[in-house]
């Protein structure tokens, strides 16, 4: 049985028929200020319609599929929903230390990911597009994402012919999650996004999407912002800070790898 | 200062006892030969901050870098909204509970009022005169008074009324932090401020980044706190230290202060 995102009541999932490019972004200007970012990294706010983005945010901050994902730089590791909530907080501390261990000196991660019940491996979303109801604002989220629009966007924007999503994670990172530095990825995959619903925050609590740059200093800072993408090479070596104890709420988002088609 | 029997254990063959004998015999400590006043001045004017790669020659970032290692004359310094600003020697080690409750109120305001926590020394007052690290701090004071430094920074800077310099040291452990501020230290005649990154090796997921605030909360630029670099900064621009992470394996280690008109 697939585990799905509950919409809330606070909004009618079957409202939002689609998602829409802002329509003052032109992807020419943006790809001319990604090229002057070394062809690295672009930060687009307000990218869509703004009650579809809304949309989105209420229903995977109602949603409890949320399991955990740990990766310790050698494996990745999780619990389901199921085992996550029935997770003791000794479990939970164990897996915090192993991610914590390995960060002291290599690539770790450690965050909430919705979690499809037949997740098999590797880009869970993938599948669970075209496995849920139509109405869901996350299933016509993704389709925007896979459909001609976004994809002629992303393809200007990046320089090349087209584009291919590969895979999808929908993220939440509470009080003590992060991602580490990293400028790995699968070798099919040459760019990527990150889309942030973050109604509200501030520096102070993490969570940051930062670039490194040649020399090992910070390029660019991102905080996360609500109905805000960015587009990456995944060349690029990126990490998101840790949140710390005291952020008030979750940084959510959704983040995909493309093909360059 | 008596050359090779300082407080650190210094191997008298090592590449430590070459450092302190050579400062020693300089009977002081310098810039880096190496650096391009020119080109810094034409980065500073920029944004009115720089990272200065390289500041000191090697042996003085060495042995300053060693002291801040060994030393074990720290003092807490905690802010929080609702307590207002406290000062605790740290010698004593604190109980388990102390330490929370330390912790808890330097969180519960992050964000909304002036709050931070972190550990530091004034060199000025140090408090153990009879210790040679404080033979060592004296003439560091002295360099960061001398022409050498200040007609540095007032080269680099344009700031060309900067007199004096003053100077603490500051230890950030996992789960310290430095808020979004602006210095004041040395009121009206406060005209930029330094800091000297003296940990050897540091890692960009560990925290303990120099951010600098953009428009509406954003981060305009960071610094990552590299070995013997030095930041550079107009003392009206709001900044920030990033929390040091729980998986930071050693602290972070750095002199900094005013330059005062």
């Amino acid at each position: 049985m697939l585990s799905t995102p509950q919409p809330s009541a606070e909004v009618s999932p079957r409202s939002i028929r689609r998602f829409r490019i802002r329509g003052t972004i032109d992807a020419a200007s943006t790809r001319s200020a990604f090229e002057a970012n070394t062809g690295a990294f672009i930060g687009i706010p307000h990218f869509v319609n703004g009650e579809a983005a809304r949309a989105l945010y209420r229903e995977l901050r109602a949603c409890d599929a949320w399991g955990l994902r740990i990766c310790d730089g050698e494996r990745m590791m999780g619990l389901s929903p199921e085992a996550y909530g029935r997770a003791s907080a000794k479990e939970r501390a164990a897996f915090t230390a192993r991610a914590y261990a390995a960060a002291q000196s290599g690539f770790a991660f450690m965050r909430e990911e919705l979690w499809p019940a037949n997740e098999r491996a590797v880009g869970p979303l993938t599948r669970y597009v075209g496995e849920t109801a139509e109405a869901h604002t996350l299933t016509t989220f993704l389709s925007f994402l896979r459909g001609a629009v976004f994809s002629t966007f992303v393809s200007a924007v990046f320089g090349v012919r087209s584009v291919m999503l590969l895979r999808l994670t929908v993220e939440c990172y509470r009080p003590g999650h992060f991602f580490a530095f990293t400028k790995g990825a699968p070798p099919d995959a040459r760019f990527g996004f990150c889309f942030d619903l973050t109604p509200t925050w501030i520096s102070e609590w993490g969570g940051l999407l930062e670039f490194c740059n040649s020399c090992g200093g910070l390029a660019q800072t991102y905080v996360p912002r609500f109905n805000w993408i960015t587009l990456y090479a995944l060349s690029e070596p990126r990490g998101i800070s840790l949140v710390a104890p005291f952020a008030r709420g979750a940084r959510y988002s959704v983040v995909g790898q493309l093909a360059d088609g | 200062m008596d050359e090779g029997s300082d407080d650190t254990a210094v191997q008298s063959d090592g590449p430590l006892h070459r450092a302190f004998s050579s400062c020693y015999h300089r009977r002081t400590f310098d810039l880096d030969s190496s650096l391009n006043v020119d080109e810094l001045k034409g980065a500073f004017a920029v944004r009115g901050r720089i990272l200065v790669l390289r500041v000191l020659e090697p042996d003085s970032a060495l042995v300053l870098s060693e002291l801040l290692a060994a030393e074990s004359n720290w003092g807490l310094s905690l802010a929080a909204g609702f307590i207002g600003r406290r000062f605790m020697h740290t010698g004593r080690s604190q109980s388990a509970l102390q330490l929370r409750e330390i912790f808890e109120a330097a969180y519960s305001d992050c964000g909304r009022s002036f709050s931070h926590l972190y550990e530091t020394i004034s060199l000025a007052t140090y408090g153990n005169p009879g210790a040679r690290a404080a033979a060592w701090y004296a003439k560091f004071l002295e360099f960061i008074n001398s022409e050498t430094f200040l007609g540095f920074v007032r080269t680099v800077s344009g700031l060309s009324d900067i007199r004096s310099a003053t100077a603490v040291a500051c230890r950030y452990s996992s789960g310290h932090f430095y808020a979004s501020h602006v210095d004041r230290n040395g009121g009206k005649g406060h005209r930029a401020s330094f800091v000297f990154n003296l940990t050897q090796f540091w890692e960009p997921q560990w925290g303990g980044v120099l951010q600098f605030k953009g428009i509406k909360g954003d981060v305009a630029e960071a610094y990552l706190p590299r070995f013997n670099s030095l930041s550079l900064f107009v003392a009206s621009q709001p900044h920030a230290v990033s929390l040091v992470s729980p998986y930071a394996p050693h602290p972070r280690l750095s002199i900094g202060g005013a330059l005062v008109a």
